[in-house]
């Protein structure tokens, strides 16, 4: 809610308040896209235009070369690739193993249910770095090291994404359950026909979720996956910076074309994913 | 009577069947998720504290017992107490230059009579974009022979900097991205609180001659000050685990300024090979970090 009032904004000093706000928010915004803007105009520009001591906002001829360029020689497909494909084993994965705990943990109520939720809780207290060595180690002992399955395993459970559902499937009358259960509907039944249909917000949220957090994921893949066909697109926009073999103009067409995907999820399901950010927020 | 009993018996036979069936169905269901959880989240976690009492060897683990060697040559690691001091000076900077600016911002949207939506999309899209991607932009700006940070003085007739390269701006130059990165998405999680403080507040106030300043010290920061405590918390424990970001600007440098405790295990671990060593120091940040947010929590719960 507002702080300042209707009536005050009736009077001239606050009619100059209002204004000088707007223009503050005006130039913020313009502050907060400018380095997008840049990057997204950058990739029509030519090397020499990039690295020239006197910059320009506007590319003087708008070319797309970078762009051809970036797809025939850096090999942006195989990395898009790669992203995708971990990603969508990691949200079907989750997917699964949170559908069935949470249901567990919501209608079936097995006495040891409790302690097992503390300790699916008690995960969210590591840190990724404290994982990552030891990750390694047992990945390097079991012979996973440059697996993309490797990182599928250890992605394959989020107690973050279980503690949603649950708290989702809560909402849902047990009423429904037990009529179905008359009805001679089994556990399988159960999640498909009468759970998952009914809780489609909160699948978007926590697909949405879990993709956001597997494609800007940076330090797992890193040490999993040393081999640069395997490189998702975070390592090699990393391992690019640190190189210069490869033109600017290229450079920031990979740049832009990471930075693409998740701006359109985004925008896609951005009032849910404001509402998790919210939840998440406000849970801790 | 002896049919009653009958019927008694049956229905606790029944109860007592249904009970073992809810506890091994309700576990089945579970069995996926935990195995997950136990193998990949709390084996490695024991694995890496009990791999910091031993000399690893990563050919036969455990290796050879060296008691708590690793942990007493942390402590007197000068290069690790000194990525400590630079931890806290990233934390120093991030609540100085960035932890502030989403609180004000979000303010100010807040009192946006039109076009509300639209500013808090304006804001939010540009921080949708990967840190990582971001980051690495950033490195473009503050190039400085071509860069746009030195361009920009140079139109006001300031003589360019070496930003990245000079130890007096380094951290400057790391923070600085992050009101654009990270300020968009904290500024819509304050918007949400900012939604949930009650208006009628606020006419009462004004009713009773409360000036703008004081309505905001009274009632706006009381009303959200459960999450501007809970991102400090998180504030604190991002500086503690600062790495992604400075391995991609600086690398460390410039002669090891902004070499982060994190930096400082990473590079112990891949390039030395010093697995053990380097979990050692994973182990104590966790420690700090926890010890701080713990410390931390209790100082403003009492303080309410």
């Amino acid at each position: 809610m507002a702080v300042i009032q209707n009536i005050e904004l009736k009077s001239r000093k606050g009619k100059w308040l209002l204004r000088f706000i707007y223009l503050f928010l005006v130039v913020g915004a313009i502050i907060q896209f400018f380095p997008l803007t840049w990057l997204f105009l950058g990739t029509f520009k030519t090397n020499a235009e990039l690295i020239s001591a006197v910059p320009s906002l506007l590319p003087a001829k708008w070319s797309i070369d970078a762009y051809i360029e970036a797809f025939s020689k850096y090999k942006i497909w195989e990395n898009l690739y790669n992203t995708f494909f971990v990603c969508a084993f990691i949200i079907i994965a989750q997917t699964f193993t949170s559908t069935l705990a949470a249901f567990s943990f919501s209608k079936v109520r097995p006495k040891s249910g409790n302690f097992i939720y503390m300790m699916f809780l008690g995960t969210q207290m590591f840190s990724t770095t404290a994982l990552l060595f030891p990750t390694y180690i047992m990945m390097s002992k079991m012979g996973m090291i440059g697996s993309k399955w490797s990182w599928v395993l250890c992605s394959s459970a989020w107690a973050y994404a279980i503690v949603l559902y649950k708290s989702f499937f809560d909402s849902i009358p047990k009423d429904l359950i037990e009529a179905s259960e008359i009805d001679g509907a089994g556990t399988f039944r159960q999640i498909t026909n009468i759970i998952m249909p009914l809780s489609k917000p909160i699948y978007s949220v926590c697909i949405l979720n879990t993709f956001m957090a597997v494609y800007n994921d940076f330090l797992f893949p890193l040490m999993l996956l040393p081999d640069e066909k395997d490189w998702t697109l975070m390592i090699r926009i990393y391992s690019m910076s640190n190189t210069g073999d490869i033109p600017d103009n290229v450079k920031y067409v990979l740049l832009f074309v990471t930075c693409l995907p998740s701006i359109i999820f985004y925008l896609f399901a951005q009032k849910n994913i404001q509402q998790g950010i919210s939840t998440a927020g406000l849970k801790g | 009577m002896k049919t009653e009993i009958k019927t008694e018996k049956k229905k606790n036979k029944v109860m007592l069947r249904q009970g073992v069936r809810k506890e091994v169905l309700g576990l089945m269901l579970l069995l996926p998720a935990l195995a997950s959880i136990l193998l990949f989240k709390y084996f490695p976690i024991v694995l890496g504290v009990f791999e910091t009492f031993f000399k690893m060897n990563i050919v036969k683990l455990p290796g050879e017992f060296i008691g708590f060697d690793n942990y007493i040559r942390a402590f007197t690691d000068k290069q690790f107490l000194g990525a400590f001091l630079h931890n806290a000076k990233a934390f120093c900077y991030s609540l100085c230059m960035n932890f502030w600016v989403p609180i004000v911002l979000a303010m100010l949207v807040d009192e946006a009579r039109r076009g509300k939506t639209i500013f808090r999309l304006l804001y939010f899209i540009p921080a949708c974009a990967p840190s990582i991607a971001m980051t690495v932009l950033w490195k473009f700006f503050w190039q400085p022979d071509y860069g746009l940070a030195n361009y920009i003085l140079s139109i006001f007739g300031i003589p360019g900097q070496m930003w990245l390269n000079s130890e007096s701006w380094v951290y400057f130059c790391i923070y600085f991205p992050h009101l654009v990165i990270s300020g968009g998405m904290n500024l819509v999680i304050y918007l949400a609180a900012l939604q949930d403080v009650p208006g009628e507040l606020y006419e009462a106030a004004l009713v009773d001659g409360v000036g703008i300043f004081n309505r905001i010290r009274y009632i706006t920061i009381p009303c959200i000050k459960h999450i501007i405590i809970l991102m400090l918390t998180l504030s604190i424990i991002n500086a503690f685990n600062l790495m992604e970001n400075i391995m991609i600007l600086t690398g460390g440098g410039p002669s090891n300024s902004t070499q982060t405790m994190l930096l400082y295990a990473y590079q112990q671990g891949v390039n030395s090979m010093d697995y053990s060593y380097a979990m050692t120091m994973t182990t104590i940040i966790f420690i700090v970090t926890m010890t701080l947010t713990v410390v931390f929590n209790k100082v403003t719960r009492e303080k309410d």
